[in-house]
Parts: C-alpha cells; structure tokens; sequence
C-alpha cells in the first residue's frame, strides 16, 4: 500500500545536491522592533570549479538580506526570491554586528540558532564594527574568489598569531555565567588613528594599511553575560590566550623595546611548549590567583643593531626586559579586568571548578563575583632558544679585525 | 571357426532387430550373459543398433595359443583403436604358446593372466556392466561357450593438455589446472597429496546410473558426516543430463536461489589439495576442468592462492587491500547516492561545490545517472568475455575511457561519477571468486537503491540485514562465516593472516579428527 | 556437530549485552542521566553499574549451584504461578519499553537528519530489519553482534580522537556534581537502565557453558559500563554544564562536533550508519527476548514465529506518545517503578533457597 507510494516518491527529505543553494556565510543585524536583519551568502558552485561547469559571467557569490523575526523565517522568505533550496549544511560563519551584539536582544538572537538541526555548535562566530550585511557585502578578498575559503585560511591561523581568539558557538554557549567570553572582532572600516610602535596595540580597522584586502581581524569582542561590554585589542587579547590553562596558542611574534637603545625595538617569536602553571588559593575570602608561564623565544629581528647573540650578558638583559615587559602589560590588562569588565577572560573559572566537590559548593564560593578583589600575581620565564640565521648583525665600516 | 558374415549370423541365430530379445529403447537393460557367444553379441549389437548405427566396432579373431575364436567390441570414439590393436588382438594373434583349456573358465582365466598384457582386465555377466564399460571407452572379449565376457580398459578420450589456469592466476605458485579428465585431474592433486589416507570413492548416479563422479577426502581427517552428507547428496541426483560439475553444484547445493554460493568450485589442483589437508571433501568429474569443493565458508571465496604463496607482510597487505576493494565496490556506489541527496554536509566544501557544478548542466537525478552507468559497465564487462581475442583490449580502452569521456561531455553524467564507477569496477575484479563477485555486484545495485530510499538509515539497515544472513548461512552443515563467528579455535587466517609457522592448527568448524598441520612451535 | 547446535560462546553473549546495555549511551539515557546527575553523569552511571553488579552476581551464583536458566530457576524456587506472574510482569516491561525505546530511537534520526520523512515508515522500516534479523535466531542474533563489536570499539576509538582538541577535562569538576547525597538518593532508582543484565539470564540454555556466561556476561557487562561511562564524560567535557543539559540528544550532538581538521569534518552520517546497525541488533535482541517472555508467560513451546505480531505490536505502540518530552517523562517513570524489583527478585531468591534448603 504505502509501499509503493514509498518506494516511488521517495523518503521526503531528499534533495539533489544541484537545486541547493549553500550558505556559507550568515549575518545578523539589529532592527528596530522585534525584528533582525538576516543576510545569507550563497556561494555559487560554478565559479571556481573545474572548466566544465564554469559559468564566466556569474558573480562568485549571491548575497541577499531580509528583515524578520528569525533566522528560520528568513529563510523561508529567501527561498520566495532564490529558486534554490538554501541549505545551511555548509553554513561556518557567522557574522554579528557590533550593534545586535550591545543590544539586548543578542543572546535570544543568538541561542536560539541552536536549535535548527542544521546548525552547528563549531560555527566560528565574529563581531563585525559596522552592519553585517555591509561587511558581507565589501568582504571580496582579492585572491579568494570563494567566500568560505577566505573565513577558513583566516581563522586558522589564529592560533600561530593569538591577536585574535578562537570563537565559535559551543564556546559562547559554555560561557554565559559571568565570565568573559572573546570573540573576533573584524571590520571593513578604517579608522586613521594613531601609529603605534607595538604593532599589538591596534584593533580591527586600525591597522595601517594600504591597497589591501578590505577585511581585517585583530583584537577580540569582550562578551559577558549574553552581551557585547567592550573590546580589547592585540596584545591584550593576547595575553588573554596566554594565561589560560589549555595549550592552543603556541607561538607569537611579538616587539618589545630594546633595552640597550630606547627608541629601538626587538623582535622575538615566544614559543608556548606548555600549559601554564596556575596556582589558584581560594581557602580565604579572596582568591588568590598565581601564574606562572614557560616561553622559549626566537629572537627575529633587531632593529637597533645590537649584539644580543653573542654577548651573553645581553642576552640575559634581553630576557630579563621581555619578563618584565610582559609581566608589567600584564598587570595592567589584569587590572583592565578586574575593574572595567569585572570579570576574567582567562578561563580561570574551570580550575576553580577543580577545587569543590559539589555544583552547589562552587556556586556559593561565586568566583567571578569575588574576582575583581583577587590578588593576581604573573610570572613570566622567557628563555632564548635561537637566534635565527645571523649571529651578530652586520654593521657598515665593519672592520672586525680586532 | 571361419569369419562369417555378420548377416549369416544373425541370420542363423534367427533373430531380426525387431524382435530382439532386449530393447534398445529401454533405460535399464538387464539380463544376464548366456552360454551362446551369437546370442550375446546379438543382444549387444540390438542395444547400438549394429551395423547402421556406426559406434560398435565387432571384430572377429582367433586366439592363436587357445586355438579359439573371439570377438573383440568396442565403441568408437570412446575406446583408443591403438590401444586395441596393441593390448589385445596381437597378444591374442600373435602368441603361440601352446596352451591348453578347454573349459571356458579355464580359458576366461588363461586369457586373462596369460595373454592380455593390459593393466586393467576384469570379467563381467551382466549386460549393464558391458554397456557401461564399452560406453566408458573399454573394450570386452567374448569366447564361445562362455558366460562371462571379459572388460579391458582401452579409454581412448580425446582430452587437452594440462595448461595453466585461465581465471585464478598467480604470479607466484604453480601455474597447472585442471582438464576435463579425472584421471588427470587426480593425478594432479596426487602430486600435492601423496599420502596413503587420501581416498578416492567413486560414485554413480542418475537414474540410468550413467554418471560417475569421484570423491576425494582424506581419511584421517575429513569429518565422516560431512562425507556422508555430501555423498548422500550425489546419490540422490536423478537426472541424467548432470554431465559436468557445473551442473552437479546446481543439483546438490542446499539454495539454489541464494545470492551465496555453498560450493566452491575451482581450477587449481593446489588448491583442492589444500582444501583436502584441512578437511574439506573433492569431487571431481569428467568434462570439468574444476574440482568442485564442499563444504565452504566465506574464506575460500575470499582467499586467493596467491596469499599462501607470498611472504607474511605481502599477503597481509593484498588481503588488506582485497578486502577494502570488496567493502569499496559494494558501498561506494551507494554512498555516493546517499550523501549527494540527504547528507550534503559531509562533503568538504570545495568538493560539495564541484560537484553541484558538474551537476548543473546534467538532467538526470543522481539515482538515474549511476544506474545508467554501473548497467554500461555491466554490459562492458559481459561484451569483454565475448568478444574475440585480438578485439578483447580495444573494447576495454574504447568502453571505459572513451565511452566515460563522450557520456560526460554529452552531459549526460557529471564526470566524478565515472570515476566512482571505475575504482568500482575496478575494485570488483579483485575478488578472486567469480561467484562471490557477482554476489557483491548485485549487492551493490541492493545498497544503491536503499541509499537512495533512505540515505545512511537505510544503507545501516540493510547491511545489519546482509551481515546478519551471511552469518546464520549455512553449507553442508558448516556455518558460514566460521571460524570468525562463530569463534573456533583455527590458525588466524581470516581477514588477515599469521605467518606459515603459526599456522599450525587446522580450522575447527570442519570438526577435523586430526587437528594439528603441524607441530605447535616453541614457545607459543 | 557440535558448532551448528544453536549454542552460543562468551564472545557472542559479551557482544550481546554490549549491544543490549552499552549502546544506552548514545540515546535519550545520558540526557536522563544529566538531569538528576548533573555534570557528574559518568560519576552516575558507574554507581548504578555497581549497584545492578551485586544482585547480578547473586543471580549468577544461584544459577551456576542450579544449572538452570532463569526460567527453570523461578519456576524451582517460587512455583508455577508465581513465576509465571513474574515473567508476565517482566514481558510488559520490556515490550513497553521496546516501544518507547524504538519510538525515541527514530525520533532522533527524525529530528536530526530526516525532518521531513514521516515517523511512521522509517519506524516501520527500522522493525521490518530487526525482525529479519531477530528472526534467524538467537545465535545468529549473537553472532552477527560479535562480528559488530570491532566495528563499536572502533567507532569510539574514532570518536574520541577527533572530538580530543574539543574536549575540556576541567567541566567535569566539580566531581560530585550535585552532591554525593543526591547521587545515592537516585541511584538505586535507576538500576533498571541495566535490566537487561537480568533477562539475558533467560538464555542460560542457549550458552554452550555456564562458565563461558558467565565469563561472557561479566565481560560485558563491564566493557559496557565503560563505554556508558565514557560516553558520558565525552559530553561534559564537551559541551559544560549547565549547557549539556539542554541537548536532547548528546551522542549525535557529539558526532557533529567530530572531526579530524577543517577538511574531514561533518561526519556524522557515517556515525549514524553504524549507530543504526548497532541499534538494530538492540532492538533484534529486545524482540527475541519479548518473544521467549511471552511465550513463557503462556507456555508456548515454539515461539521463534511470535516475533513477527509482536513486531508489529510494537509498531503499533510506538505511535502513541506525542514527542520526545512524553516519551522521556514515560520513561523515567517506567524506568523508576521496574528498579526496585530487578534488584531485589535476586535477594528473594536466594532467600527462598536458604529456606528451601533449611526445610529439607
């Protein structure tokens, strides 16, 4: 009976892959009233693909945006213009504007993405200056004809530059009681602000640039408790990644001034080989919070000419600088913490979990809400491994006989 | 006694064909032998239609040493004329020993030890036996007065010579098959076998009881129910046309509607002599140049020769690949259909969108466009077994590559598809077995089709159902996919096998009364 | 001979119950498990492991003094009546649970990758092959588990490497979850989520030896604890409480996040097939076991051809509750009320037979 029907009509879910319109990119927008601005990219399989499906005056991608309650019925909406299917299997990214990310609204927005079956939990999820659908829209790298190419070479290298964070949906949904979540911060806009001697101190849109790509990502949106309160640039979001329990970041290229010539600097690639060792007393009222991170550096670059290879007294003064450097950024980024977001970014929270025996215990203890009166102490151990190829710099009239 | 001709003798015996005592027609002659030599050769010229029909041969001699006549009969065709010649009528009218007989026993017994040189010489009364020898190529000597005739084994068959194996090849390992006689056909497993405890049983059947196969079994080893069972089962055949073993593994197999096979049959005397040495049971037959082997699990069809032959690492490494290339062809098709259609996620990106691409310009549903081409790869595959020898190549080149190539440009398959339906193909002809292979094709035309109902449920589903067959499947008794499941104690030699010194127990799921092949080496 | 008699080895009944009680890890149980447990589910499932262990044991030890099956072994020990009271009650446990479970089971291949296809024909479809397979046998229901119990070890082998950068030892803290109180007051509720144990003990007759199951039935048993309890940790690990709770399905939830780098990621079809093959011999094995159970219920000697109307009775139950939420609710329920006489029907043996032997 229904057999047969079965057999020929077929299960009701299938689709050929050719009448579905991928979207690789989703952004979401504030509006006013109950409303959010939902943009889809649609990457166009022809372009790109081998010689026999090209199509050569068809654009690389389609981008359409609707106003709407949610994401669900905005897609339906879509599908009234787009005569293919929009199918969010290969949906990786998604893109929130600055504006939704402040407004009240965010986390309802955001959360109840989850439920689509199609969603997955691993989207990358990035805060963009200006409206998304702007920035979807001026987002055209000049080599990456294909849109979710550009977002996966991007994103992953993160963890090999650690100015920006790695933020994705389970990660935002894990982190909701209090503690400070980062999330990328990209823009197409450009600010001309100042130059800064540490190239870390810029944020999205600051970096000076020329003749570029439109998009850059640098520095990290500050999320607490379902909302966007702030942004942190480089090498704040840096020393974020830096002091966390877990290994992700493993190498930064970053400056530090050059101890023996002051308005020169130097440039070391730190190597994290392990964890930092965190040591977390919370007997007392007030926590006490001590870290202590392990970092092999590869000097790179010397700017000021001077001999921090073979003199081994300068290489000790060269260490010593970077310690001190980085621990006293450090102090400052911490006290940033405690007083402006009060709250902590470094995941503290999870070592803290370790030291009850009961969901209950912990809760009472409320870490996050005794955190800003810790008392934070940060050490940093910074040994010089290699000097790359050159041992001393090569200086003009070198005449070394000596 | 002077020649006469054959007219004046039947003509004194008084009989005509229409009256003859014996029906030709009639399946089971009976009756036995009489004292009148004219009677006899009378009744047996009825049975071949002598002289008209031209296949027995009646030639008149006298034994010189017993100064008496005979009459020397065979069929020709089936009986060597050589060999005649050779073996009887010169011993017979050249020898001039003077002896002595007159009883015809006597002179039964005298010719039989005294001047037949033959190997093979033995008496016989009944009108069957003669029939059935002088058909098997024998010869039979009738004296006067005598009720007993005497069969000499003159076979004179034409067979080819033994050459090497057409579809189980090696590269490393004998290279000799089978032809389509049993008595080379035994020869060739003596030659691996030479052991007092093989033993060769032959067994007739059909209802005229006209065809004889051989059953092989090592004695101290074969398990006697399974022998039992399997003999039970050629006696029972009752047609007469099962001339063959193609024909008898139809006839005993237990379903013969099933996808399986439950007996193998194969051209390589090593490896009947292999399957003999763990128990199994051989029969061979003539007009077969295949021995048949029963009972068989999943790992006779699995296993090529070539894996004993090889060293530890190598073998392991082509079963490894075998059994990929068996999962691949079975599944891929499949796969294919079902991830394309309900499971687009799991393709990367970058693929996902080169397929769509090739997909846009094609009209056909995915579903259409595989079976379009697995049935082309079919139809090639069929042609090549057809077609001459010199043609054979050009068709393989000009189907596959040219033919793959004008389907996509002519837009009627998107172009990954001809490669999914190569590496299928090509993963197919890895199967050493011809029947298992076309088991797993057929399987894969079943995973298609689920794949296409219901994507990776329905694939899972059916494939719990084709695991869950193959294990209760039984043949002769012995569960097919022993000693894997159920788990027996055997030499590890299934999907992957042990080194040759390990290999020392035989496979218990055939209950061998001998279990060790060799002795357990030191140490384990 | 000896091997085509229908018996079934250790190796067989070890994958039996791995495929009766471990694949609970990867339905609607660990979401039950989560919510009285918290972020110490695993922590939960052990406990329950070693509380269902003891009566079992005691169970073992009757049956190994008697020789007897579980059947023979009531009908001995508490009369014809009684046992038949007993095993009637255990049927209609089963087979409502059978119902509840399919339903729950095709409900989550519903929700997650076939939305649109009607509940009815893949439930359908997904009986129609567990009574193909049911219906061959019990041996061959054993072996066939045997051949997949590579293919589960494998599976999780898989899974855990490429879920491993995702995963977060720090969630699992704090180790009591709720408090070890809590954790207590709930566990002996839930000792039915490992019943199986228990009826498998039906089947006694069908081993080749007592030894080889008991050796098969402990093994098992332990090797599915350990997949239940890892199973468990994975989720936590992964997704943190209090977010873990909200998942309804967190095994499948768990593939989605499995992937080895960008490329080879979205596998989750591939642990769904063999999720669904696994989950087919489960319910293969639920069948035949409500088969023997209604046949000794009404004293049927033959009841390999009663797995086909109770298939479809099946069927036919499990289109009655709404959604998932009933379904969990019903469940717990039923789960909860069946708990407190697996643990003790053991006991109260025993205690007959001291009794018995005391009087005689």
């Amino acid at each position: 009976m229904g057999m047969m029907s079965l057999a020929l009509a077929g299960c009701a879910d299938r689709v050929e892959v050719e009448r579905l319109a991928h979207v690789v990119v989703l952004g979401l927008d504030y509006e006013e009233g109950n409303f959010i601005n939902v943009t889809f990219q649609i990457a166009n399989p022809q372009v790109g693909s081998t010689d026999r499906g090209q199509a050569e005056k068809e654009p690389p991608t389609d981008i359409i945006s609707i106003k709407s309650t949610d994401v669900v019925t905005a897609r339906e909406l879509a599908n009234t213009i787009i005569p293919r299917q929009l199918d969010f299997s290969h949906l990786q990214t998604l893109i929130i504007s600055e504006s939704l990310a402040r407004s009240p609204v965010f986390h309802k927005t955001v959360s109840s993405l989850v439920r689509i079956p199609e969603i997955r939990r691993e989207m990358s999820m990035i805060i963009c200056r200006e409206e998304a659908a702007t920035f979807i829209k001026k987002n055209k790298p000049r080599m990456e004809t294909r849109p979710h190419k550009y977002y996966e070479y991007m994103l992953d290298q993160w963890a090999i530059r650690a100015v920006e964070p790695d933020s994705n949906l389970n990660g935002y949904l894990k982190n909701l009681a209090g503690e400070l979540y980062l999330v990328i911060y990209a823009t197409t806009e450009r600010l001309e602000d100042e130059i800064f001697e540490n190239e870390a101190l810029y944020r999205a849109g600051e970096v000076p640039a020329e003749e570029a790509d439109p998009v850059q990502m640098m520095g990290s949106a500050v999320l607490k408790e379902g909302r966007m309160i702030g942004t942190m640039n480089g090498q704040e979001t840096r020393y974020a990644m830096l002091l966390r329990h877990e290994e992700k970041v493993h190498s930064v290229i970053s400056s530090f001034p050059d101890p023996l010539k002051e308005t020169e600097r130097v440039t070391v690639r730190l190597l994290k080989t392990e964890s930092a060792k965190l040591k977390i007393d919370v007997s007392e009222e007030v926590p006490r919070i001590e870290a202590k991170v392990k970092l092999y550096g590869q000097l790179l670059s010397t700017e000021g000419m001077e001999n921090y290879v073979t003199n081994l007294d300068h290489q000790e003064l060269l260490e010593q600088t970077i310690e001190d450097v980085m621990t006293r950024e450090t102090m400052d980024f911490i006290r940033r913490t405690q007083e402006e977001f009060r709250s902590e970014p470094f995941n503290w929270h999870n070592q803290v979990r370790m030291k009850f025996w009961t969901w209950n215990d912990y809760i009472r203890y409320d870490f996050i809400g005794k955190y800003p009166r810790a008392e934070v102490k940060v050490v940093y151990e910074v040994e010089i491994e290699n000097f790359g190829k050159q041992f001393e710099p090569v200086t003009v009239n070198d005449k070394h006989a000596e | 006694m002077p020649f006469r001709s054959w007219n004046y003798l039947r003509s004194r015996a008084g009989l005509s064909s229409a009256q003859s005592e014996s029906d030709p027609t009639r399946a089971f002659i009976d009756g036995q032998l009489t004292d009148d030599m004219l009677m006899n050769l009378q009744t047996l010229a009825n049975l071949f239609d002598y002289p008209e029909n031209d296949s027995l041969k009646i030639r008149h001699i006298h034994i010189r040493s017993l100064q008496v006549d005979a009459a020397v009969l065979y069929v020709e065709g089936a009986a060597d004329g050589q060999s005649v010649e050779r073996t009887i009528i010169r011993p017979c009218l050249e020898n001039d020993m003077q002896l002595d007989a007159h009883q015809p026993a006597e002179r039964i017994n005298i010719i039989k030890q005294q001047l037949l040189p033959s190997l093979a010489v033995k008496e016989s009364e009944t009108y069957q036996e003669l029939n059935d020898a002088l058909l098997h190529g024998n010869t039979v000597l009738f004296i006067p007065q005598s009720s007993r005739a005497i069969i000499i084994e003159t076979p004179g068959f034409e067979y080819r010579t033994v050459e090497m194996p057409q579809v189980e090849q090696v590269l490393r390992g004998p290279k000799e098959a089978f032809i389509e006689s049993t008595d080379v056909n035994r020869s060739l497993i003596r030659k691996h076998i030479k052991d007092h405890n093989l033993r060769c049983e032959k067994i007739t059947f059909g209802k005229r009881k006209q065809n004889t196969a051989l059953m092989l079994y090592m004695r101290n080893i074969a398990d006697d129910q399974t022998i039992q069972r399997v003999k039970k089962r050629i006696e029972q055949v009752e047609s007469d046309a099962v001339t063959n073993l193609f024909l008898l593994e139809q006839s005993i197999e237990e379903r013969p509607y099933s996808l399986l096979p439950s007996i193998l049959l194969t051209e390589r005397p090593d490896r009947a002599a292999a399957f003999l040495q763990e128990g199994h049971v051989v029969v061979l037959m003539d007009n077969s140049p295949v021995a048949l082997i029963a009972p068989i699990t999943f790992w006779a069809l699995f296993h090529a020769a070539e894996d004993q032959y090889q060293r530890w690492v190598v073998a392991n490494f082509m079963r490894l690949i075998r059994l990929f290339a068996m999962l691949v062809t079975m599944l891929i098709p499949g796969v294919y259909v079902a991830i394309t259609t309900f499971h687009v996620e799991m393709l990367p990106t970058d693929l996902m969108l080169a397929i769509s691409a090739a997909r846009e310009r094609v009209p056909f549903p995915i579903v259409v466009e595989i079976i379009f081409m697995e049935l082309t790869f079919e139809m090639i595959r069929e042609s090549g077994v057809r077609v001459p020898a010199p043609i054979g190549t050009t068709i393989g080149i000009v189907g596959a590559l040219v033919l793959g190539q004008a389907a996509v440009d002519a837009n009627l398959v998107s172009p990954i598809l001809v490669i999914i339906v190569a590496i299928t193909g090509l993963a197919s002809y890895i199967i050493p077995d011809i029947t298992l292979n076309f088991a797993i094709r057929v399987q894969r035309f079943m995973f298609i089709l689920f794949g296409y109902m219901f994507g990776f449920f329905g694939l899972a589903l059916y494939m719990s159902f084709v695991i869950a067959y193959l294990v209760s499947y039984k043949s002769f008794g012995v569960p097919f996919m022993s000693p894997l499941a159920p788990r027996l104690p055997a030499s590890r030699d299934m999907f992957t096998r042990s080194a040759f010194r390990q290999q020392w127990l035989r496979p218990s799921n055939l209950s061998p009364k001998e279990k060790f092949k060799q002795h357990k080496p030191e140490g384990n | 001979m000896q091997i085509t008699d229908g018996k079934i080895g250790a190796r067989e009944i070890l994958s039996m119950i791995v495929m009766a009680v471990g694949i609970k890890a990867t339905d609607t149980t660990p979401g039950m498990m989560i919510k009285h447990a918290q972020n110490a589910a695993w922590l939960f499932s052990l406990m329950i492991g070693v509380v269902m262990l003891i009566p079992f044991l005691v169970l073992l030890r009757l049956m190994g003094r008697y020789r007897m099956g579980l059947y023979d072994l009531l009908v001995h020990l508490t009369g014809r009546w009684v046992a038949t009271l007993i095993v009637a009650w255990m049927f209609v446990w089963l087979f409502i649970s059978a119902a509840l479970n399919t339903r729950s089971y095709i409900d989550i291949v519903n929700t997650l990758f076939f939305p649109q296809t009607s509940l009815y024909f893949m439930c359908l479809f997904f009986l129609l092959f567990s009574w193909l397979v049911a219906k061959r046998g019990f041996e061959t229901i054993g072996r066939t588990s045997w051949l997949l119990l590579s293919l589960v070890v494998f599976i999780s082998l898989v899974l855990s490497v490429s879920i491993w950068q995702d995963m977060n030892l720090s969630h699992l803290y704090p180790l009591l979850g709720p408090g070890l109180g809590d954790l207590l007051k709930e566990t002996p509720r839930h000792a039915s989520l490992y019943a199986e144990l228990v009826l498998m003990c039906f089947m006694l007759p069908y081993a080749t030896t007592y030894r080889s199951f008991r050796q098969g039935t402990l093994i098992g048993y332990g090797l599915s604890i350990f997949v239940i309890v890892l199973l468990n940790a994975y989720y936590v690990m992964v997704f943190d409480y209090p977010a873990v709770e909200h998942i309804s399905f967190p095994y499948h939830q768990l593939t989605r996040a499995a992937s080895f780098g960008r490329q080879v990621a979205h596998i989750e079809a591939i642990f769904l097939g063999l999720w669904i093959i696994t989950a087919v011999m489960h319910f293969a094995i639920y069948l035949y076991l409500t088969a023997y159970l209604f046949a000794r219920t009404f004293r049927i000697h033959e009841f390999e051809p009663l797995i086909l109307p109770l298939t479809g009775l099946c069927l036919l139950l499990s289109g009655f509750p709404k959604n998932v939420v009933q379904i969990n609710e019903i469940r717990d329920m039923v789960i909860s009320s069946a708990s407190i006489v697996y643990l003790a029907l053991p006991f109260v043996l025993w205690g007959l037979k001291l009794w018995r032997d005391r009087s005689s």
